[in-house]
């Protein structure tokens, strides 16, 4: 590869000379140390062979299989305690293997990230100290811009896989999360049965740890610390929208009769029957113009209980619309009736 | 909507109850795990997505005569009135 350099500095053998000479053994040398230098990445230990083959958590698909079927039939004999542990078995099963890869993963990010810096930095300072010695001025200008490609590509590259944070940081936030959520999920191994805490919610949750573990779970958790207040509010938010309104009785009968009509209007419909399906709509458009909601009136049935099915789902936890919606199908169907 | 979230900790079983229904029947979906998330301080029920006919639930004290279908294998424990308590969660049939 030096060979190669030297030619492309040099291609015209007319231009060899005693003072070119000295330039390609120069270029040599500078080009020759920056590879050695980048070659020594050692910086951990020998993983003792057991440790290294884990032999302890090997857990082939055929096993798994096995496992999971034998969890699925405790369930189905009602033997929930032995589904517990079952259960707790093949997520702790999994979850060793996610430490073990993980443990890898965060070596080689370090070793390969710090590898790639130094041989970027190593091949900028060859190409800069190699534009010195050359003579010709135009290879000074190739040689110059390539230094400058370099350094531009390696902060795209850091930019754009890595946002400009150090491997430091980044790894500090993954253990950070991942020890968060490995607390969380051994507490709801521990206290949940399988009832309340299923193999399939379980997997939910290592899916998370696993995710937890990347550079790009990591990057959005770094980035969401930066929002602070933001995020906060973000949060307070989310809570008050995903919280259930609280219903009394009279709610949850008003809510029935709602869906009660809802099905009905919706068996019209489908029955195909023109008769029908022309009640169904009437009975549509009184609902939807008494709650007070938006729709067109040519419209056929099935997209006139489209919108009531909407203005049902709004009604959820809206009580100004709830009430509307549950005052429009009362009085539509005592109109209906009489 | 579908998916899991948090339900109020302060409210009676029926009022509980009720608003699970509530939810269940605008909102087209199946309650399908309720649970106390202790580490949340927090009641989290999770729905599926379902077009069904549904009677309403109701929830009683766990070892109390089961009103309807039992929806959960066993007891779960949830917060009512602000306390942790094992209840059953019913299903009602359609009237």
């Amino acid at each position: 590869m030096v060979m190669k350099i030297a030619r492309l500095v040099n291609p015209s053998p007319l231009l060899s000379g005693c003072r070119v000479g000295v330039s390609y053994a120069g270029l040599a040398v500078i080009l020759s140390s920056t590879m050695l230098f980048t070659g020594c990445k050692v910086v951990a230990p020998k993983m003792p062979a057991n440790l290294a083959a884990p032999a302890i958590i090997g857990y082939d698909k055929g096993a798994f299989d096995q496992d999971v079927s034998d969890y699925h039939a405790s369930l189905k004999g009602s033997n929930f305690d032995l589904a517990k542990r079952q259960r707790d078995q093949i997520v702790y099963r999994i979850l060793a293997q996610i430490d073990a890869e993980y443990g890898k993963f965060e070596v080689t990010l370090s070793v390969n990230r710090a590898g790639a810096q130094t041989a970027g930095d190593a091949a900028i300072l060859g190409l800069t100290a190699a534009s010195t010695v050359v003579g010709s001025a135009d290879i000074k200008t190739i040689l110059s811009a390539t230094a400058t490609a370099f350094t531009g590509t390696r902060l795209s590259f850091d930019k754009n896989y890595f946002e400009q944070k150090t491997t430091e940081a980044l790894v500090s936030q993954m253990r950070a999360t991942r020890a968060t959520l490995k607390d969380q999920f051994l507490k709801s191994l521990g206290s949940r049965d399988v009832n309340s805490y299923p193999l399939e919610a379980a997997w939910s949750d290592l899916l998370n740890y696993y995710y937890a573990g990347t550079i790009p779970s990591a990057l959005t958790e770094i980035a969401s610390k930066a929002g602070g207040d933001a995020v906060t509010a973000t949060n307070n938010l989310s809570k008050t929208i995903a919280k259930l309104t609280p219903a009394t009785a009279a709610d949850a009968a008003d809510a029935i009769s709602i869906r009660s009509e809802y099905d009905a209007l919706s068996s019209k419909i489908d029955s195909g029957k023109p008769a029908e399906i022309a009640e169904a709509a009437v009975m549509l458009k009184k609902i939807l113009y008494t709650a007070n909601i938006t729709f067109d009136s040519s419209a056929p049935a099935a997209e006139l209980l489209t919108a009531m099915h909407n203005a049902m789902v709004a009604a959820d936890n809206d009580t100004g619309k709830f009430t509307a919606l549950t005052a429009a199908v009362k009085s539509a169907t005592a109109t209906h009736l009489n | 909507m579908a998916g899991t979230t948090s339900v109020p900790t302060n409210l009676t079983m029926d009022a509980l109850a009720a608003t699970l229904t509530k939810h269940e029947q605008l909102a087209f979906v199946k309650l399908t795990v309720l649970v106390a998330d202790a580490t949340q301080q927090n009641n989290l029920a999770t729905f599926v997505s379902f077009d069904g006919v549904l009677g309403a639930i109701a929830i009683v004290a766990a070892g109390a005569a089961s009103p309807g279908s039992k929806m959960f294998s066993s007891s779960v424990s949830v917060y009512i009135n602000g306390v942790i308590t094992s209840v059953k969660v019913c299903r009602l049939p359609v009237s």
